[in-house]
């Protein structure tokens, strides 16, 4: 028990002693620095930050200040004569208006809007990129009980249908029955603008709308 | 007998008995209890667990955590399977049809070469070198109605659609980027800003020496008489007129080909676009010429 208690007692000794150490050696530090504050301040603050501690990394004290970074330099020549073929990498900013053709449709079975618009209770607005406003979507049927398996529909919409949905609507199948041979189902969503159509093609709307000219 | 000593009487035992070894070494009984399972969640090794079965999968054939164990190196049977899912190239697909329409509608310029860049500049096509992707793929849908005389660069082409493009009186070369060169062509603005110089064009890997240098499929490493040939070759085989390129308004249009190590048309490797000024900056230090002169390549030599 003694011995524990003495092995303690050096122990805490020794910490006192290291602490009594260091707190005079930050006072020897504070008064150098109080004294010599009135000497230069500025230029003693500057050597202290710049000389970094020998045992923060002593390899740096060993090997010495490192040497300056090398610099690769190369001399080249400047030039403005190929510009013109930086200049045609450069992606188009804005959606670029379509050319004027000589015939339409043209090979891609494009045609642009006839102007002026058609005399209709409706309108239907292009996309922005010149396009038909016509998407395929796709929708679960009912169960095939043969297989097992769910059957798909595909349906055709059209959007941005502007006015009169139900005129466009009726125009719309009158045409498409007449084509197909067969009845088709149509649904309506007037606040949309938008009709669904199941049954026919993509390129069978297509074809109504250039007829109607949009 | 007796008259050996006990050192040698013991080297002698331990000569004559069976080998120690650390297999031979045995837990106490009882010494280890056995592991049971606390809880459920704690041996489901990520696979039916809430949080990982939603998560993305590794293809099949490969196992998370264990890369370097794929079915056919555990199992021998499986010797192909999905082995090669992180070197396959992929070639996004681009249809006649669609190179139509984007002609028909203003997004390229007929009148200049169309090659990969300027397909990504139009921003309708996409190629993301990061996913492995290695540039655009000709398709021949819509190869009945194709009627622009292009000068077309691709990197995968079908000879449907070879044929489609040179009955209209084009000219369509396939041409290998590698990644890096790949990464500036579909972006070039990107790779300007970055202030990094124009990088070369690398030669095809092994696997692709032999599509690139085959004049019937319009390798860019093929000689042009071989190319004419194929030319005419594959006008006989569809059995279509090759239109004459030599009183062509056009001809020096189609006649520009970029150079094995160029990646944009004139526009050296190891330029750099100085975007600011509107300038570019041409290198005189002879290492660099030489590393953009692609001599260090050897088939180039050869």
């Amino acid at each position: 028990m003694a011995a524990r208690n003495f092995a303690s007692m050096a122990i805490r000794n020794r910490l006192y002693c290291k602490s009594l150490s260091s707190q005079s050696f930050l006072r020897r530090c504070l008064s150098s620095s109080s004294e010599s504050n009135a000497v230069s301040s500025v230029g003693k603050l500057g050597t202290s930050q710049e000389e970094p501690k020998i045992w923060e990394d002593p390899w740096r004290h060993a090997l010495g200040p490192p040497p300056p970074p090398e610099e690769y330099t190369t001399e080249f020549e400047e030039s403005s004569a190929e510009w013109k073929f930086v200049e045609r990498l450069f992606p188009h900013d804005v959606i670029p208006e379509p050319p004027k053709h000589e015939s339409y449709p043209t090979p891609s079975g494009w045609r642009p809007p006839r102007d002026p618009a058609p005399n209709l209770p409706y309108f239907i607005r292009r996309l922005r990129n010149h396009m038909l406003p016509l998407f395929l979507e796709s929708r679960r049927d009912q169960l095939n009980l043969e297989t097992m398996d769910y059957d798909y529909v595909e349906l055709v919409k059209l959007k941005n249908v502007q006015g009169d949905v139900f005129a466009c609507e009726r125009d719309l199948r009158a045409y498409l029955e007449s084509k197909v041979g067969h009845s088709i189902a149509t649904h309506v969503n007037e606040l949309q603008g938008a009709i669904r159509v199941k049954g026919v093609e993509r390129a069978d709307v297509e074809r109504f709308l250039f007829e109607q000219g949009f | 007998m007796g008259s050996k000593s006990a050192t040698e009487r013991a080297l002698n035992y331990l000569r004559r008995a069976p080998r120690v070894t650390l297999t031979d070494v045995r837990d106490n009984p009882g010494a280890r209890t056995k592991g049971r399972l606390v809880r459920k969640k704690d041996n489901m090794a990520g696979q039916q667990y809430n949080d990982l079965r939603g998560a993305g999968k590794p293809p099949l054939g490969w196992i998370w955590g264990d890369f370097y164990k794929p079915w056919q190196r555990i199992y021998p049977g499986a010797t192909f399977f999905n082995q090669d899912i992180n070197l396959r190239r992929e070639y996004p697909p681009l249809s006649l049809l669609e190179l139509q329409r984007l002609i028909d509608l203003g997004w390229l310029d007929p009148s200049l070469p169309i090659d990969l860049t300027a397909l990504c500049n139009t921003r309708q096509y996409r190629c993301d070198p990061s996913l492995r992707q290695f540039g655009v793929q000709l398709t021949d849908e819509g190869a009945s109605v194709f009627a622009a005389k292009v000068n077309l660069e691709v990197q995968w082409a079908s000879e449907t659609a070879i044929a489609a493009v040179e009955r209209a009186g084009g000219v369509v070369t396939t041409a290998y980027y590698d990644p890096i060169a790949l990464t500036a062509a579909v972006d070039p603005l990107k790779w300007f800003e970055k202030g990094e110089p124009i990088p070369r064009r690398h030669s095809p890997p092994a696997d692709l020496i032999g599509y690139y240098t085959d004049a019937r499929h319009r390798g860019y490493l093929a000689s042009p008489p071989a190319v004419e040939a194929a030319r005419s070759e594959l006008a006989l085989k569809i059995g279509y007129a090759l239109p004459d390129r030599t009183d062509d308004a056009q001809h020096d249009m189609l006649a520009a080909r970029k150079d094995p190590l160029q990646v944009f048309f004139g526009l050296a490797p190891g330029w750099v676009v100085n975007l600011a000024d509107q300038t570019l900056l041409k290198p005189k230090n002879p290492r660099l010429l030489h590393y953009y002169s692609g001599r260090l390549d050897a088939s180039k030599d050869s």
